[in-house]
């Protein structure tokens, strides 16, 4: 359609010049006009576009670096052409990728396709948050034009606070958790997603399978922490606590009719008993450890004694304060 | 003169020689192709339970193939559920899962590998956040046992608080394929007294082991207020206090071997020595005898005459033992970290040198097999034949008075760390 459109407003313009050649009743001379124009003006339109793209008002220059506010939201962008008029057709392509130290990829592509060339359009991202190296490309009249731009978008984090709110709903050990993992950062120091051994990715430091929300696990830092927390709640909670009365049944079994309880152990910010006496629970005590893999007590029927690993991954959550 | 061979007679002698050729060589003739159709075949079953962690993987029976490869014939328990423990008797091996709190049980036949044979006997199993008041089972009490003639039977302790006699039942599962739906009984406490066990396997995983007690002079199997009573104490253990937890080492028609529990402060003080004493019971004479098993930690594992033992000692300083670097260092599929858990249970406190000792209880024979690497273990001795794995590789010898001779290798490939349990089948 636009290329029909395309050689009406041609079309017309060469009848224009035409007209006034046979005015003059030289027809020869009106073809050559024709002929002559429609080797001059196409090359000359051809050469008049570029790609004209700013972000709140401010062009953006290759190179130059965008950030994903702590909302979060991603930067305002705004593509246009100059040159381009009401008949022109321009589709543009925002690629955006960013691959971490582990060697996985996010990325995504925003479309605007056939947008009238002499209008600005307002890139739509419908919620999709990417960071990393971004390029725009386009097609004018449906030929991909050579000139892109080249800049990167990088994340911003969160304040404390804001942290503190989404997660007030989870366990009492939370925010010492995200500040063990992360220390509250989602974006290292470039605003790239922050990565930590063995492969964990953000405030919650999450690992597959938890990322529940792929990408978004990398770039919006609320994804991040819903993924984490329905990671702790629905898959390890379960578990950690059927692992930690389990343990106590055996314990009543062997001893039987006599006990043994574990010796209390405490940390900073935590302090595990049985009986609990308003301390904190073993149970907890293997949740937090369950999130980092592997048991914190268990009984050991070798020995008929507890074995507790006392200064491995509950000891950094429970001497880390939260913030 | 000379004799005219008519078509019709080198006809029928060409036949007469087809025959006599397929005689020899044919379908009907004993061939080793046809032989090897019927040889018994090593099936190894591979699991590693993980009752203390929130990982799981599979119980999976394998073949040994001719390429020295296995080949799988069936998992027995999926990656979802993991195993809890593992106990084998005779031609039955009981894998109880899933791996925190185990409600069922995958029953291998060795007399029909093939055969899926589940059971479910924890039906109320405790789950914390969907069945709080739920039933647990007792690790140290689970045991099969022979009370019902040539079927063993697997029993499974239950109770919704251990703490608490009342609170318990028995479930008695059958191996008899048989008895249809009636293979899950309650109660049967009495069969303890013909308990049978052939001890622990070898891998990274703590086994539970079977746990006894003192009950005046005589040992027994107390749980949930029921006492059962398994053999008269040897003398040394006798006047001991009441409920003196006594460890049933193995328990077989012909032997019993016990011994006594050591706490972490005896293993530590390193007053123990080199070696600890076992008391043997010779069923047959009915006389008790000591024996000493080398290390202080040790796992041992009867069969037949034989009693085979990992030997360990008590690892105050948690050091690696010798061979950490050539386990498995990586989760890969359905494959544990086998180094990360020899780290964490087997290999923590204990020091597991790799020697390997096979002590004969009827005529005093001693072998030692010194592999120098912490996951090896003897998986099974059948007349004078031993099978025995060093990590990823399967070893079959034959016993030569108190030699190993003519060894080679039976099997070598990714999943064998995870074999600890083998038999010979058609």
């Amino acid at each position: 359609m636009p290329k029909i459109a395309r050689r009406t407003c041609f079309t017309d313009y060469l009848r224009a010049v035409s007209l006034g050649a046979c005015k003059s009743n030289r027809r020869f001379l009106a073809k050559f006009v024709v002929l002559a124009a429609s080797v001059l003006v196409i090359p000359l339109a051809a050469s008049a576009q570029t790609l004209v793209v700013t972000s709140s008002g401010s062009t953006v220059s290759q190179g130059a670096t965008l950030t994903i506010n702590t909302v979060p939201n991603m930067p305002n962008l705004v593509l246009s052409v100059n040159g381009g008029s009401s008949c022109d057709t321009v589709s543009y392509a925002v690629a955006v990728s960013y691959s971490d130290r582990a060697g996985y990829t996010t990325d995504a592509t925003y479309v605007e396709q056939d947008e009238p060339g002499d209008q600005s359009v307002t890139v739509s991202y419908f919620g999709v948050l990417e960071g990393g190296v971004a390029t725009v490309s386009w097609q004018f009249d449906g030929v991909n034009q050579s000139s892109t731009l080249g800049f990167f978008i990088n994340g911003s984090n969160p304040q404390n606070s804001d942290v503190d709110a989404y997660v007030s709903s989870g366990p009492w050990f939370i925010r010492n958790l995200i500040n063990h993992e992360s220390g509250y950062q989602q974006f290292d120091g470039f605003g790239n997603p922050i990565w930590g051994s063995p492969d964990g990715i953000g405030l919650m430091q999450l690992e597959p399978p938890a990322r529940a929300s792929l990408d978004q696990d990398f770039w919006s830092w609320p994804a991040n922490l819903a993924d984490g927390l329905s990671w702790l709640n629905n898959t390890k909670k379960g578990p950690a606590y059927n692992s930690w009365n389990n343990e106590l049944q055996q314990m009543q079994s062997d001893m039987a009719p006599g006990q043994r309880y574990p010796p209390n152990t405490g940390y900073s910010y935590c302090y595990f008993s049985y009986p609990q006496n308003g301390n904190d629970s073993y149970a907890d005590g293997d949740w937090i450890h369950y999130y980092n893999g592997n048991y914190f007590i268990f009984w050991n029927h070798s020995n008929l004694s507890w074995d507790i690993d006392t200064t491995g991954y509950v000891a950094n959550v429970c001497n880390t304060p939260a913030l | 003169m000379f004799a005219i061979l008519r078509p019709c007679s080198v006809f029928l002698s060409a036949l007469g020689l087809l025959a006599v050729l397929d005689l020899l060589f044919g379908q009907n003739a004993p061939t080793k192709e046809r032989d090897a159709n019927t040889a018994p075949q090593l099936y190894l079953l591979a699991g590693t339970p993980t009752e203390h962690i929130d990982k799981t993987y599979p119980a999976v029976l394998y073949r040994a193939g001719p390429d020295q490869k296995l080949k799988t014939v069936r998992e027995v328990v999926p990656t979802t559920d993991g195993l809890h423990s593992v106990h084998a008797w005779g031609s039955v091996i009981f894998i109880a899962y899933p791996h925190t709190i185990p409600a069922a049980v995958g029953i291998v036949h060795t007399g029909d590998p093939s055969l899926r044979d589940n059971l479910v006997f924890n039906p109320e199993a405790y789950d914390a956040l969907s069945n709080p008041g739920g039933f647990f089972v007792s690790d140290t009490r689970i045991a099969v046992t022979l009370a019902r003639g040539l079927y063993p039977n697997a029993l499974f302790p239950l109770s919704t608080n251990f703490a608490d006699p009342s609170k318990g039942r028995l479930a008695n599962v059958s191996s008899n394929i048989t008895l249809a739906g009636q293979r899950v009984k309650p109660d049967g406490w009495e069969e303890y007294a013909a308990l049978r066990s052939e001890g622990s396997a070898g891998g990274p995983d703590l086994p539970a082991g079977l746990l006894g007690s003192t009950v005046g002079n005589d040992l027994g199997i107390v749980v949930s207020g029921h006492t059962t009573i398994v053999a008269p104490l040897p003398p040394d253990l006798r006047d001991t206090p009441a409920f003196t937890p006594i460890w049933i080492v193995a328990s077989s028609a012909d032997y019993l071997v016990v011994r006594r529990n050591f706490t972490v402060e005896e293993l530590a003080s390193g007053k123990l020595g080199d070696s600890i004493q076992v008391f043997l019971l010779d069923r047959n004479s009915g006389n008790w005898r000591t024996l000493r098993i080398e290390g202080t930690s040790s796992r041992s594992r009867l069969a037949g005459n034989w009693l085979a033992t990992i030997v360990a000692r008590w690892n105050a300083n948690q050091l690696p033992s010798p061979g950490r670097d050539n386990e498995r260092g990586v989760e890969r599929d359905h494959f544990p970290n086998v180094r990360d858990l020899y780290a964490q249970f087997a290999g923590k406190k204990n020091l597991t040198p790799g020697i390997l000792v096979l002590q004969n209880l009827a005529d005093g024979r001693k072998i030692r097999i010194e592999t120098g690497q912490e996951d090896s273990e003897i998986l099974r001795v059948e007349g004078d034949v031993i099978l025995y794995r060093v990590n990823d590789t399967i070893y079959q010898a034959r016993i030569d008075g108190s030699q190993l001779k003519d060894t080679t290798v039976t099997v070598k490939d990714e999943d064998v760390p995870e074999v600890h349990w083998a038999f010979w089948s058609k």
